[in-house]
């Protein structure tokens, strides 16, 4: 019951927190310095992580699918329908997102804990500049900016994954040729923009919670730690559970 | 009220601040418990009293960290909670463990107010950054880093960045706190001379007896919520009050023989 209570008051804290970003958005062109800085640091923690984790992800899902269906004369030429619409429409976003919560995600709520454990946030309050202003709305703006790319990238890597274990592993060996033509002909620019939508609602989730779980955090630096792993554990559970809603409505 | 100025916001003056029969507990203990003063235009108020009297507590009220649960703090006649007076009027605290900037450095600790607000061009606000590092002695410092100053510094550096914003209003919550006699005694002068510099009501909170019987003007003694005295220094140190000299004169107990060798009892 507790449990029940504290999930729906964290969730409208959320929303709370999100609104009052909103309210400084107007702000946003005097901070681009501070924003550039969230966006290159949310690139440069996720993107090569991301890539590497994305290109074996397709290798697996090809050579798993190629081994299941080599029973099944001549279905390996759907290899690149299957690492094509799985990569775009699921996977990309999904490790983006979950790899997002793991190194970005843990940070920021490492951050603002600290900051307010330590009465910075409190100074802050003091200057009339509430936190929302410069630590919250800056990132979910770099994060709406960057989530794309991101996803993007991630998605290519897949694909690419997905090409080398088509034509390289033995028990496939299929032209990389066949691959890609399969790949294209089967996916559309509107799967690729489902995967997009997907990794932003994720992305702003993850940055949301990190940060409304930061500005929660009260006490020393017991907390800060708790603080920081109840974030992750959170921003992953509510992942793979907006993943289900989306995958039923953009179906 | 001769001081009160005419327009209470905009004046650029010290204010005066009310504290009218305020309470607070946290979780159905009485950490404030119906406490008046009034502190006004330009004094140096010192609060002293054991740990755990609410003094911090008052502090964070005032600058509206805190909401009191009962009475009103009115600074220059506003409602601090209610119009949220440290939007209005420049108001600033140094806290007890600082409340420095961690992962700026010194010059853009002091430079955030401004910056953030676009209060001046970018030359003046540099300007006003190295004339504040200057009045407190820290030249040196604008490139450090908080976690690379010791003590002493961190807090002088703590009240150069609260008057960047020219407060009207300036609280200390335990400036000398930690430091050494020396370091402290060089605060003491600091918030001592501060006044000749800036218009600004000040609020000290201290345990330290010199600090408030060199700057202070008057001092509120309190006891676990209570002011139990309100006086100028000189009077509350000739106090025969046993609950102002169990405080301001305490005592190791020559009873006890571990100490009794080394204390002159
Ligand atoms: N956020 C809080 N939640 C619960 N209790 C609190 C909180 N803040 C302070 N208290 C309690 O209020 C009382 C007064 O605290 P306060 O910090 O105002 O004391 P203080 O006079 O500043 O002491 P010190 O000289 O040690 O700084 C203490 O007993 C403390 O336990
Ligand atoms: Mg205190």
């Amino acid at each position: 019951m507790q449990a029940i209570k504290n999930f729906f008051g964290f969730a409208g804290e959320c929303v709370l927190v999100f609104f009052r970003s909103l309210y400084y958005l107007p702000t946003l062109p005097w901070q681009f310095t501070r924003l550039m800085d969230y966006c290159f640091n949310i690139g440069y923690k996720t993107m090569p992580m991301v890539s590497i984790m994305a290109f074996f992800l397709g290798a697996v899902l090809v050579m798993q699918t190629g081994d299941s269906l080599e029973d099944f004369a001549g279905a390996n030429l759907y290899l690149g329908r299957i690492s094509g619409l799985g990569m775009s429409r699921e996977l990309a976003p999904l490790i983006s997102a979950l790899l997002l919560a793991g190194r970005v995600g843990s940070s920021v709520t490492a951050e603002i804990a600290s900051m307010k454990v330590y009465h910075e946030i409190d100074a802050l309050k003091t200057m009339n500049v509430p936190a929302e202003r410069i630590l919250v709305m800056p990132r979910l703006v770099a994060i709406i900016l960057m989530m794309p790319i991101v996803v993007g990238v991630a998605i290519f890597v897949g694909w690419y994954g997905g090409a080398m274990a088509a034509a390289h592993v033995p028990f496939i060996a299929q032209p990389e040729e066949v691959y890609w033509a399969n790949l294209k002909h089967v996916v559309s620019f509107h799967d690729i923009i489902d995967g997009q939508i997907k990794g932003m609602i994720f992305g702003v989730s993850v940055i949301l919670i990190a940060c409304t779980q930061g500005l929660n955090t009260k006490g020393g630096p017991r907390e800060i730690g708790m603080s920081v792993t109840s974030a992750v554990v959170a921003s992953m559970v509510i992942i793979l559970f907006l993943d289900f809603v989306l995958t039923r409505v953009l179906m | 009220m001769a001081n009160t100025p005419e327009n209470p916001v905009d004046d650029r003056r010290a204010v005066r601040v009310e504290i009218d029969r305020v309470s607070k507990s946290y979780n159905n203990q009485r950490v404030l418990d119906d406490v008046s003063f009034t502190i006004e235009p330009g004094e140096i108020f010192v609060i002293m009293g054991p740990s755990g009297a609410g003094k911090s507590t008052l502090m964070r009220a005032i600058v509206n960290l805190e909401k009191v649960d009962e009475g009103e703090i009115r600074i220059n006649g506003l409602d601090a909670f209610k119009q949220q007076t440290h939007k209005l009027m420049h108001t600033a605290i140094v806290f007890q463990a600082g409340g420095l900037f961690n992962s700026l450095t010194v010059e853009e600790n002091l430079g955030f107010y401004p910056r953030e607000h676009r209060l001046y061009d970018r030359k003046t606000i540099n300007e006003k950054v190295a004339y504040t590092l200057r009045i407190l002695n820290l030249e040196g410092c604008a490139d450090k880093m908080p976690s690379q100053l010791s003590g002493g510094m961190r807090k002088r550096v703590a009240i150069a960045r609260s008057l960047i914003i020219e407060p009207r209003l300036l609280l200390f919550d335990e400036p000398t706190s930690e430091l050494d006699p020396v370091s402290a005694a060089n605060i003491t002068e600091v918030i001592g001379t501060l006044r000749e510099e800036y218009d600004m009501t000040s609020i000290v909170v201290s345990h330290d007896r010199e600090l408030a019987a060199s700057i202070g003007e008057r001092v509120a003694l309190m006891g676990s919520g209570k002011v139990v005295m309100l006086d100028t220094p000189q009077k509350l140190a000739e106090s025969e009050d046993p609950e102002v000299t169990a405080f301001l004169k305490p005592s190791i107990n020559c009873n006890n023989p571990r100490f009794r060798q080394n204390l002159a009892c």
